[in-house]
């Protein structure tokens, strides 16, 4: 399969189920740490994009537990959301690493 | 926790379509319900319009999943790198014919650049398509395709009839284009066509590209009667009994083994995807039928008309109607195909 390019609150969901399963209330408040709470999602919103990686194969359900009567299920990473993390974390690194270049010679070309 | 409360959450989440309601209508509630503040009667409305955002947005993706599913996309891809080919093929074409006028006889056969840069703007798409650059494809695409227009369109007023000679090569130009937009998020084309389908589409270009070698060594120097040179283009015509029907052997021959070689990318192509490429197909061929054979006497009017005749009313709904008028029939009659004989598969 190609790889595609992730938005970025998918890129924080998948980063955070590498870490291990996880269920829709979790991921609200972890996305919020892990952004630094730059990013704040939605019930609605967060909905929408699991459906989304679960149709592309990129999570799957873990399991479902009954807390407080209210319905819990635990989302995990499968292989190909696995491969698909790993490509775009190294086109993030690639992009980082030519920034950093960019800035590096930056100060070069100030400081002379 | 208010029953209020939820009773509204549950009121917002029927506007999520059915088969994400049976999914994760429950599972959604407890979040909502985990989330608010103790003593919440209603939702905020930062929930609520994010709930219908997010009803409404996966309502059109399932909307628009319906009309473009793979087999669609399969089928823009391949459909966008056939027309592709074409066009690039006849770019070189009339490059080496014009090359074997300008080598010959270089006192009567100069194109200008700008010319030359049109018939050479499809090959930089194939190569970009094969290549796996799909954006680029598409972009460049649609860069040539609104060339054309502009060129077509700023000709009309000097030279309506152009238009007629020009209008089914710019339906192949939006039909590569619009294939090779819905290829972008796809499979690259050499993937999906696989590597020997992939050959015998470039051979087929290639065959219609040296159909320009050839025609260019039929032509034949004459000694006028005056002592002066003439040139003959009419070398190797087989002349029939019918009025206005010329064969040109080599050539057809050529034209007629792309053919079959295009064929048999098609024929080897699976099932759906190659109905979706025929039915993208059709309008184009139509509209090449049309404009060729449905506009002579307007053509030989227009000639002699001065100042040039502008197309009538009629004939710009011709030219506008045939391309809506032969997919939608032919989208409709390849759904009710797949209905009846495969019901569960029919999309």
């Amino acid at each position: 399969m190609a790889s595609i390019p992730l938005s970025e609150p998918a890129l924080l969901v998948l980063t955070i189920l590498a870490g291990g399963p996880q269920h829709g209330y979790g991921l609200i408040n972890e996305v919020e740490q892990v952004s630094g709470g730059r990013l704040r999602l939605r019930t609605g919103s967060l909905y929408a994009l699991l459906d989304r990686l679960r149709t592309a194969g990129l999570i799957e359900l873990d399991r479902e537990e009954v807390v407080q009567s209210r319905l819990r299920r635990y989302y995990r990473l499968t292989g190909l959301g696995a491969r698909e993390l790993a490509a775009e974390s190294e086109r993030l690194r690639q992009t980082a690493d030519a920034a950093d270049r960019g800035l590096r010679r930056l100060r070069l070309g100030g400081a002379s | 926790m208010s029953d209020v409360l939820e009773r509204r959450y549950r009121l917002l989440l029927t506007a999520f379509p059915a088969r994400h309601r049976r999914q994760y209508h429950e599972e959604m509630l407890g979040v909502l319900l985990d989330r608010s503040r103790p003593g919440q009667r209603r939702p905020t409305l930062t929930e609520a319009a994010d709930l219908l955002t997010a009803a409404a947005r996966i309502r059109l993706r399932a909307m628009c999943g319906a009309v473009i599913d793979d087999r669609w996309r399969s089928s823009g891809a391949v459909i966008g790198i056939i027309a592709a080919v074409l066009l690039a093929s006849l770019g070189l074409q009339t490059i080496a014919y014009g090359t074997g006028w300008a080598l010959f006889l270089d006192d009567v056969f100069d194109r200008p650049p700008a010319q030359v840069l049109r018939d050479l703007a499809w090959l930089p798409v194939v190569i970009a398509a094969i290549a796996g650059w799909r954006t680029g494809a598409a972009t460049i695409a649609w860069l040539a395709t609104l060339a054309e227009t502009v060129r077509l369109a700023d000709n009309y007023h000097r030279l309506p009839t152009d238009l007629v000679y020009g209008i089914g090569p710019l339906s192949l130009a939006l039909l590569a284009s619009a294939g090779l937009t819905l290829a972008v998020r796809h499979q690259p084309v050499r993937n999906l066509l696989g590597r020997w389908k992939t050959g015998l589409l470039l051979l087929a270009g290639l065959l219609v590209s040296g159909i320009g070698v050839i025609r260019a060594l039929q032509v034949e120097v004459v000694t006028l009667a005056n002592g002066g040179t003439g040139y003959r283009t009419s070398a190797g015509l087989a002349v029939f009994n019918s009025p206005y029907l010329f064969v040109n052997p080599p050539v057809a021959a050529l034209y007629l083994t792309a053919l079959i070689l295009l064929l048999i990318v098609l024929f080897r192509l699976a099932g759906a995807v190659r109905r979706r490429t025929v039915a993208f197909a059709l309008p184009v061929v139509f509209l090449y039928l049309v404009a060729g054979h449905g506009f002579t006497d307007y053509v030989g009017t227009a000639h002699q008309s001065v100042p040039p005749l502008p197309l009538g009313m009629g004939q710009w709904l011709l030219l506008t109607l045939t391309p809506i008028g032969t997919l939608v029939p032919a989208i409709a009659l390849m759904h009710w195909y797949e209905r009846r004989r495969r019901p569960d598969l029919a999309g």
